[in-house]
């Protein structure tokens, strides 16, 4: 995999047409992968009208690579397709400094996710659980019959399990254990879900109401880890033993109190959601599975955890993904075909891993930032490129008006229209 | 510990009969129709429940005399290895109605040995699988063609010859572009696929000159058919689905039942619609432009009396 080498030095100062020559160099992109990047992607209006009713036109999103990882021993280019300014450069920076450490390691559990079938009306309930249990057998096979090839490849229906319910509501739930393989598994689960439902009327004597899968995809989570040295860390007027210490406590406060743990865990999602809607899968599942886990202790808590041993920095994430590399979008947005040949991922669980240790690597950004020069410098340079493009600043330009309105400490659009007005005719602001 | 396998139902798109006269048939499995098995431990075992039919055997091997299922069980265990006293547990379901050509005893018989050997931890290639189902469906139907055990063990859409004096065997998939939605209606009455294909022997002997065209006529579809699937064009594939009705219902093996679910199919809008599988009783499928398609011309299909019908889709 050497020649995927993920570190890219000067990337950022290059304009996006020579960035996406470089790939084509490093990563094999064809002048065809290369013509669907540019201008917003391939994805036509009349593609997208098959995708969604009532469609109107194609929403555009800039997309980042995730440069400098290096997870499980292996470099990957992670694309991230996000609006907000500051996460892809974030991200980078410390997959560059865990790098010194060796990199992130990850693993995931096997992709079992469960469809739910709840049950009301239940006439003896420890018969209809008796009757359920010992049906095992028949419902996976039920299950799997509605969707014969998922089973025929070795994944499928693995298992039933029944929840009793008693308050506010007395009811059952079936929880239908699936093998996905590489898919997400939503539609499939919901068509297992619905297929054995009928035959959990029928066990249990009671009515089936709803039949769906559930996003708390909790047998299906992804795991990273980092171990980095202190002088990795240090810069910026910081030694490194500072900053560790820094960011343990930053930890410490989310992993305490819930207002703190939501902000914390947003930018968890910042790097997750990127890398989710770049490979095409649904960012609102991850994002519901990783909330409900956050609180799977009955308090709201972070999803990351760090510390502190000798003169090593530790952090880990563990959070639900449900995310797949075949199904879903993929097959109908063309530039997600492309993204994927970049990335260089062939299973769900390889993608697993990755999306969590751009998250840890995210979070990681975060807090070294708020626990030492403040988040508030870094975030204005980005937002003033902002400001300034939205002043119609373009090329070469756009930097030199972000840097003079850093410099004058008004980021404002009206300071921004102004500067570009004299350059555009060629006077120098004073 | 417990262990799973499963196997499609199938539908035959081009070539019912014809095929057992050596003509090129096409068949497709369907994404969300099939049969499956789980494997548990037993102390009690072996034992095969198939709970929605009633049904809860032991393996036999020796007296002929005894139903499929059993002879079919002890033939599965042999052939993953498992010693005949296998302390296991089969449990079997499906959702293919049986006797109406959807490969309902084809997806038995793979469901089944792909089940054994998932318990056996013996995987099966897909030689394995065909070799297997050959025997298994010998069990069911003593001289089958291969077409329904050979498309439902590979998966996806099959072209299938079979082997003859003056031909070889040929066996191709065919890569579908996308999922084809289709509508179809199966009659509460089972057709006898060896009592129709012994007559239709019969006739076609008795008069082969006429017989001889039509065959002829169905085989060169399969090559048109083939075309149109790999093209995605379902318009087209709809006319080619029409003719093949015509040229099935002149072999003499249609029922009124299927032409009125054919008339009934084409009034709904359907691109096309014909009889699959053997006839007799019968079952018709309609190809559609869409899933929503499919379901409003299922709709119209379930209005005819003794008709059940539903959407169903080839898999891509």
């Amino acid at each position: 995999m050497s020649e995927r080498d993920a570190r890219l030095p000067g990337f950022y100062k290059l304009e996006p047409d020579a960035r996406r020559s470089l790939l084509q160099t490093r990563f094999g992109l064809t002048d065809e992968d290369l013509a669907v990047l540019n201008d917003g992607g391939a994805l036509t209006t009349a593609r997208a009208d098959k995708m969604v009713e009532n469609c109107v036109g194609v929403f555009g999103l800039p997309i980042g690579l995730g440069l400098n990882f290096r997870i499980n021993g292996v470099d990957r280019v992670v694309p991230m397709v996000v609006e907000e300014p500051s996460v892809v450069a974030a991200v980078s920076n410390m997959a560059r400094v865990v790098r010194e450490g060796g990199g992130f390691t990850g693993d995931a559990d096997p992709p079992l996710m469960i469809g739910q079938v709840q049950v009301l009306d239940v006439p003896d309930v420890d018969a209809a659980v008796r009757a359920l249990e010992s049906a095992r057998d028949r419902i996976i096979a039920r299950a799997n019959a509605v969707h014969p090839n998922m089973a025929a490849r070795g994944a499928g229906a693995q298992d039933v399990e029944v929840r009793r319910i008693d308050t506010p509501w007395p009811m059952l739930v079936v929880h239908l254990i699936v093998d996905c393989a590489d898919a997400m598994g939503a539609n499939a689960i919901n068509a297992m879900a619905e297929g054995i439902a009928p035959l959990v009327e029928a066990l249990s004597g009671g009515r089936v109401r709803l039949r769906i899968l559930s996003n708390l995809a909790d047998r299906r989570r992804a795991r990273s880890r980092c171990a980095v040295p202190h002088t990795a860390l240090a810069g910026a007027g910081w030694a490194g033993a500072e900053v560790a210490r820094g960011i343990e406590e930053a930890w410490q406060f989310a992993d305490a109190c819930p207002y703190r743990a939501a902000t914390h865990n947003k930018g968890v999602m910042n790097g997750i959601d990127a890398v989710a809607i770049a490979t095409g899968n649904d960012w609102r599942a991850i994002e519901a599975g990783a909330h409900a886990y956050a609180a799977r202790n009955g308090r709201y808590g972070s999803l990351t955890r760090w510390w502190n041993s000798g003169d090593t920095l530790h952090g880990e994430i563990e959070l639900p993904m449900a995310v797949g590399t075949v199904g879903g979008s993929t097959n109908v947005h063309p530039t997600l075909r492309v993204l994927r040949k970049l990335l260089g991922v062939e299973s769900a669980a390889e993608l697993g891993v990755v999306i969590a240790a751009v998250g840890l690597a995210q979070n990681m950004a975060a807090l070294r930032a708020l626990a030492t020069e403040g988040i508030q410098r870094g975030h204005m340079t980005l937002h003033a490129r902002s400001v300034a493009l939205a002043a119609g600043a373009e090329g070469s330009v756009v930097d030199e008006i972000a840097a003079e309105l850093v410099r004058r400490g008004e980021v404002k659009l009206g300071v921004a229209e102004q500067l570009l007005a004299a350059s555009r005719s060629g006077e120098r602001a004073s | 510990m417990t262990a799973t396998g499963a196997a499609p139902g199938k539908v035959i798109l081009f070539g019912e009969h014809a095929v057992v006269h050596g003509q090129p048939a096409i068949a497709c499995t369907l994404s969300d129709r099939g049969v499956a098995s789980t494997c548990t431990a037993d102390p009690d075992g072996p034992r095969l429940d198939m709970p929605e039919w009633g049904q809860s055997v032991r393996p036999a091997t020796t007296d002929r005399a005894v139903e499929a299922v059993p002879r079919a069980f002890a033939l599965a265990l042999a052939f993953v290895g498992l010693p005949a006293e296998a302390r296991l547990r089969v449990t079997v379901e499906g959702n293919l109605p049986p006797s109406v050509g959807m490969g309902s005893s084809a997806a038995f018989s793979v469901a089944l040995l792909r089940g054994l050997a998932a318990f056996a931890q013996r995987p099966l290639t897909e030689a394995d699988l065909l070799e297997g189902g050959t025997q298994l469906e010998g069990v069911f139907h003593g001289d089958p063609s291969g077409l329904d055990h050979t498309t439902v063990a590979l998966g996806g859409c099959v072209y299938f010859r079979r082997a003859g004096s003056d031909q070889d065997k040929v066996v191709r998939r065919i890569a579908l572009p996308a999922p084809v939605h289709l509508a179809m209606g199966v009659t509460a009455r089972a057709g006898n696929t060896r009592q129709l294909v012994a007559r239709l022997k019969t006739r076609a002997a008795d008069a082969p000159r006429a017989f001889a065209p039509v065959f002829d006529a169905i085989g060169a579809l399969a090559g048109e058919g083939e075309r149109a699937l790999e093209a995605g064009d379902w318009a087209r594939l709809g006319v080619l689905f029409d003719v093949n009705h015509g040229l099935v219902n002149a072999l003499g093996v249609s029922t009124l039942a299927c032409e009125l679910m054919v008339d009934r199919a084409r009034a709904a809008g359907a691109l096309g619609a014909k009889l699959t599988g053997a006839g007799g009783g019968g079952a018709v499928i309609a190809v559609c432009e869409d899933a929503t398609h499919a379901r409003a011309v299922a709709a119209a299909l379930d209005g005819l009396p003794e008709v059940r019908a539903f959407a169903t889709t080839l898999q891509a």
